[in-house]
């Protein structure tokens, strides 16, 4: 079967998965980008490079779903249907939840293309049946956030199951519970694929009790009770509707959940974790900062670059701000 | 001593703050202006209305709509535009270090930067409502919401989605609609047919003259310097709808050289200049280079129409071919440089901007398919601690070799 690779959390992998593809999401790999480099220049948000150069390195026929959720972005798509017309598709997505018709129409566009790219005829009531299996995958997911809540999870482990959660060519793989630890961190940031992060989080005996990450906690938060009506604008009222990223709302109109999230958990500290050349992400850092300050919550910025392997650097800052509680 | 060295003096010894916002300046200011250029005039009128509160202000982002603005009675204050304007007069490093200070990465763009350290040394004016759209630039939606925060006022966004189809248009128009509704309401005033009639008559006299300078672009030699026309690029979305617009235009039109001169090498120019005292387009001039257009003042929307206010401003909004996915845009470029005889393209890669600098290796691969070199110039539209110039000017130098 082929694989439909995406690139956000708010792109529906119901779709690809009912349409008859392995969703799959495309991590990013640490390290230079000499494919890339050809298409977008060095300026350009590091993840959008690196997904890039993982597409061009993959040589495989898989098919590009592209959420349009920022200039980078953007030019990401055009450079992956440079290289493989025809099998790249770009979903808007509008920012707030009253737009959903408009979203629900952008879904039913990414239907048709699927269709199409799989020769298949299918009803669209016949989209429940994704639905049912990717809500039961989240509910799962969602049971296993529990023990992370109560610091029993290791980090690798949770690395693990949120890859796991995202590659719907595995099973969900919950994470075990194991021992807690007095490491109780809070992550901010947008996606965290780099192995050799959670690999230092894990020697430093962290346990992240929370995230705010595009893949991480927020999709355990998308619960719908009522399943029925039309599947499109049920999938664009789902979407819309939850906890939203940098770039969907400002700091302002998120900081009241995620402050009381963050409280709520006990945690030592904040680790935030900006993608190089990250626009949304690096207009909420000034008043991060200052709320975080105000709060009395110690805190560390720590960008992440996938141009470059993570540093040891990493490690020592991490220390450092544990160090202060 | 003229106007522009006055404000600038003025700007240094740091008594301008005080000076903006006094009633006495501007009128000892007017007693000049009847010899100035209406580009003067206008920015005189446009910062003694909004820091006089004469009229309500409206922080826009550069591609929101003036026409609604000045429908409703209010000033645009474009921040972008003001930002281009503070760099010119070689006063950007200050502003821009007091938003890094603040946190606001060096990696942001700088035009934001840049108007952010104006706003947090206070030395813009108190905004009633802060307006922008998503259109072409995705980071404007943070910062100006960021700006809103700063002054406590609300920030109305409209979003712009795909290239323009007719369900794209009709997301938009309703938003603007919206978007009036909110303005309506929020300054209690209603826009009248007859405010629309006006603004739209005065928006469509602005294209006419547009038209004329794009059709003496194509001129051999080109008779409009394109270090000029980079330079009234944000005038055009700032005066569309008012009255200066047109008299603006004309008047720089009238006042362009005729006859033959010395012209070896047309190009066109992609995205902004550098706005700060920098020595290239000198440079160029010396090497006989005329800049035959650029792409930001070639973008020419249809007559607007006044029965359909909303839809007609969001075609306009969409008549910018930089939206949405490349092929549009490189397709207007390569049908402007033919039409303007250009035999190459100088993309201006300002280093925060993703859209543009993002597109331009794709750019530069189908410009040469094409046979058309492109030059891609790294640098900062208003950052002039970016400059290296002479390494730029290596590069100008081994591109004019090729042409």
């Amino acid at each position: 079967m082929i694989k439909a690779l995406w690139n956000c959390s708010y792109l529906p992998p119901e779709l690809p998965l009912q349409a008859g593809f392995i969703p799959v999401r495309l991590k990013a790999k640490s390290g230079t980008t000499p494919r890339a480099d050809r298409f977008l220049s060095a300026n350009l948000c590091s993840y959008a490079r690196a997904f890039l150069e993982q597409a061009l390195s993959n040589g495989d026929d898989s098919l590009f779903l592209i959420a349009d959720c920022c200039d980078s972005v953007r030019r990401l798509a055009d450079a992956l249907m440079r290289s493989f017309p025809g099998r790249v598709f770009l979903l808007f997505l509008p920012r707030s939840p009253e737009h959903w018709p408009f979203f629900a129409g952008e879904l039913r566009r990414l239907w048709e293309f699927l269709l199409e790219a799989s020769e298949r005829k299918l009803k669209e009531n016949s989209l429940w049946e994704a639905i049912e299996v990717t809500a039961e995958r989240r509910a799962k997911f969602r049971e296993m956030e529990k023990g992370k809540f109560r610091g029993k999870i290791q980090p690798l482990d949770y690395f693990h199951a949120l890859q796991s959660l995202n590659d719907f060519s595995q099973k969900f793989e919950p994470a075990p519970e194991n021992e807690s630890s007095e490491n109780r961190v809070f992550l901010l940031g947008t996606n965290l694929d780099d192995q050799e992060i959670w690999e230092i989080f894990r020697e430093l005996n962290l346990r992240i009790v929370g995230d705010d990450l595009c893949y991480g906690e927020k999709q355990g938060e998308m619960v719908w009770q009522s399943r029925e009506g039309d599947p499109f604008d049920f999938l664009a009222r789902l979407y819309l509707s939850r906890p939203p990223c940098p770039r969907m709302k400002n700091l302002e109109e998120r900081w009241g959940d995620l402050s009381e999230k963050i409280r709520g958990r006990d945690v030592n500290g904040v680790l935030l974790f900006p993608t190089k050349y990250c626009d949304p992400f690096f207009y909420d850092l000034p008043i991060l900062r200052e709320m975080f300050r105000e709060s009395g919550i110690p805190f560390v910025v720590l960008e992440q670059d996938y141009s470059q392997r993570p540093s040891q650097q990493l490690r020592t800052r991490i220390e450092a701000m544990l160090e202060k509680r | 001593m003229n106007l522009s060295n006055f404000v600038q003096f003025k700007l240094q010894d740091g008594s301008a703050l005080r000076l903006l916002r006094s009633p006495l300046i501007y009128r000892f200011l007017s007693l000049f202006l009847g010899k100035q250029s209406p580009s003067v005039r206008f920015s005189f009128h446009l910062a003694r209305d909004a820091y006089l509160k004469r009229k309500p202000v409206a922080f826009t982002s550069l591609f929101f709509p003036t026409e609604l603005v000045y429908a409703l009675g209010m000033i645009p204050f474009p921040l972008e535009v003001i930002a281009g304007l503070i760099s010119s007069m070689g006063m950007a490093v200050p502003f821009l270090r007091k938003a890094e200070e603040k946190w606001y990465s060096q990696d942001l763009c700088s035009f934001h930067r840049l108007a952010m350290g104006l706003a947090l040394e206070g030395y813009l004016p108190q905004p009633d409502v802060v307006l922008s759209l998503t259109s072409l630039c995705d980071g404007s939606y943070r910062f100006f919401n960021n700006i809103a925060r700063e002054f406590r006022v609300p920030h109305i966004l409209a979003e712009v989605p795909g290239n323009g189809k007719a369900k794209d248009r009709e997301f938009l128009a309703s938003q603007l609609r919206r978007a009036r509704a909110q303005l309506e309401a929020h300054l209690e005033r209603k826009i009248a047919a007859s405010d629309w009639q006006e603004v739209f008559h005065h928006s469509n006299s602005l294209r006419e003259e547009l038209l004329k300078i794009s059709s003496l672009q194509s001129q051999v030699p080109c008779p409009v310097s394109g270090e000029a026309a980079l330079g009234y690029v944000g005038l055009i979305f700032t005066c569309a709808g008012s009255p200066w617009g047109s008299e603006l235009f004309a008047s720089w039109r009238e006042s362009l050289p005729g006859g033959p001169h010395f012209e070896k090498h047309r190009l066109f120019w992609l995205h902004l200049r550098p706005y700060y005292p920098s020595p290239i387009f000198q440079f160029l001039r010396e090497r006989g280079v005329s800049i035959v257009g650029d792409e930001l003042s070639s973008y020419l929307w249809k007559e607007l129409d006044p029965e359909k206010p909303e839809e007609s401003l969001s075609l306009k909004i969409y008549s910018n071919f930089g939206l949405g996915l490349i092929q549009n845009r490189i397709f207007s470029i390569l049908s402007l440089v033919r039409e303007r005889k250009a035999q190459g393209v100088i993309s201006f890669s300002h280093r925060g901007c993703r859209q543009s600098t993002g597109g331009a290796f794709l750019m530069k691969e189908v410009l040469k398919e094409e046979g058309i070199p492109c030059l891609i110039l790294d640098g900062d539209c208003v950052d002039p601690r970016e400059l290296n110039w002479e390494q730029m000017r290596t590069r100008i130098e081994g591109f004019l070799e090729i042409l």
